[in-house]
């Protein structure tokens, strides 16, 4: 062996890949090598220490961690689910709100029929004031309203709270106070956002009367009691001019 | 299949069984896996990083990303050792480079386990024994990157050429020729490092020989 191939093969002297044969070539060279012998001994030295630096590394890792992987494992087996269920939902609500808009389109126009109209600005409520003589009898009036704001993202004005006293004025999904267009036997909730719908705005929209599956309502964050999940309920869906769903309220029965 | 196999059992399957189990997401095997080889992935890391939190955050995600995405590992490829270390060292590459700093000292119980081991140690000679390590711990901090993974992977961590080469993803004759170079580095810092007072002089003590 010559020193070349010496100081190339001696670092892997103490490796268990290094068969016996090699080693004992290795150190027989050493042996009549005075300096391939010190650079033999440096390399044992410098094997010692890393071996040390070995023993004392701190293996140690925070607590906790093992749960952490569990809950994780556990959850990457359940999102499936979740998100089928509210695909579902949301398939439901838009057929069904596509079945009242038909239905409503379909009827026959009347004329005489009010359409709420309620406007954000003062003028607004003015004009609509006009529009609905301040102490007429409030009569039946269609399930469909409008809505119409200055800016999408503004806190409207309230409805005219004058027509009757049953009119209330809903907090809307952004801020907005949406004008109460229930009947006066009727309660409502707030609107509540449906995903998404804050990236779209609201210049102004229509609220169409639905009636759902109270399965669903869990997935428009509505809590609902598991004793009472079956059956329908009726709601307001509220509708940009665009077409897309922004909002939905629950409305019952006095 | 998810097999009901309890954690006594899993303990005697090999790291690709294990890992074959976490596929079928059995949450046991994932934990399994995680005692056995958390020690060195966390060595690994902190060597890498000289950060034991980034360490820890390391270790951690290695196992997180098993369960996460989808498990890539091919064992004609390498081992599922290998595998794991292949993901420390993709996370680490990921987070970008890393600040050059002291690697911290094992803690108390280890050095304690250590000297007890050990012949009767005097406080100097534990004195002596930590300041060498601590030498050639800043001595690997400073090297390169792919020289001081060679390093950690092959003398600190004992994983052979074969495993390191298909971690690294380059030939078997390229790990020897890089571990090489570095254990030259570290010779010549150890030597030159006019602050240690063990290592150091040690190396010295065996040149003034010629």
């Amino acid at each position: 062996m010559r020193c070349l191939e010496f100081d190339r093969m001696v670092a892997d002297l103490d490796r268990p890949e290094t068969g016996s044969e090699l080693r004992d070539r290795l150190i027989a060279h050493a042996t009549g090598c005075p300096a391939c012998g010190r650079r033999l001994e440096v390399e044992r030295i410098l094997t010692a220490a890393l071996r040390r630096a070995r023993i004392e590394a701190d293996p140690a890792v925070r607590g906790g961690v093992e749960d952490r992987l569990r809950d994780a494992m556990r959850a990457a087996a359940a999102p499936p689910q979740r998100r089928t269920g509210r695909r579902t939902a949301s398939a439901v609500l838009a057929a069904t709100a596509v079945l009242a808009v038909t239905a409503w389109l379909a009827r026959p126009h009347d004329p005489a029929g009010e359409v709420t109209a309620i406007e954000s600005s003062d003028q607004g409520r003015d004009r609509n004031r006009r529009a609905s003589p301040a102490g007429a009898p409030a009569g039946p009036r269609s399930p469909v309203s409008e809505v119409r704001m200055d800016r999408a993202g503004d806190a409207a004005t309230p409805a005219p709270a004058t027509a009757e006293p049953s009119r209330r004025t809903i907090e809307g999904p952004t801020g907005l106070a949406i004008g109460d267009a229930t009947l006066p036997s009727e309660i409502a909730t707030v609107f509540l956002p449906l995903p998404g719908s804050e990236r779209l705005g609201l210049e102004s929209g229509h609220i169409v009367r639905v009636a759902l599956p109270r399965s669903v309502l869990p997935s428009f964050g509505v809590p609902t009691r598991e004793e009472i999940e079956g059956g329908m309920v009726e709601a307001d869906v509220l509708f940009g001019e665009d077409g897309l769903a922004r909002a939905i309220r629950l409305v019952g029965r006095r | 299949m998810v097999l009901a196999v309890g954690m006594r059992e899993l303990q005697n399957l090999s790291d690709e069984e294990l890992l074959g189990l976490v596929r079928a997401t059995d949450e046991d095997a994932l934990v399994a896996l995680y005692r056995r080889h958390q020690g060195a992935l966390f060595r690994f890391a902190l060597q890498m990083s000289g950060s034991r939190t980034t360490a820890e955050d390391v270790t951690q995600e290695i196992f997180l990303s098993l369960v996460r995405g989808p498990i890539g590992f091919d064992a004609a490829r390498g081992t599922a050792k290998a595998y794991l270390f292949g993901i420390a060292r993709h996370i680490l590459r990921r987070q970008g480079p890393h600040p050059v700093g002291a690697v911290p000292l094992g803690d108390a119980s280890e050095r304690a386990a250590d000297m007890a081991a050990s012949a009767i140690p005097t406080p100097l000679d534990e004195l002596d024994r930590r300041e060498t390590v601590a030498a050639v711990r800043q001595a690997i901090a400073a090297l390169p990157v792919h020289y001081r993974e060679v390093v950690v992977l092959c003398e600190l961590e004992e994983m052979n050429y074969v495993d390191a080469a298909a971690l690294l993803a380059c030939p078997v004759g390229t790990v020897r020729s890089r571990l090489h170079r570095a254990r030259g580095l570290l010779i010549k810092k150890l030597t030159m490092e006019p602050e240690d007072q063990t290592a150091g002089a040690l190396l010295r003590a065996a040149r003034c020989l010629r």
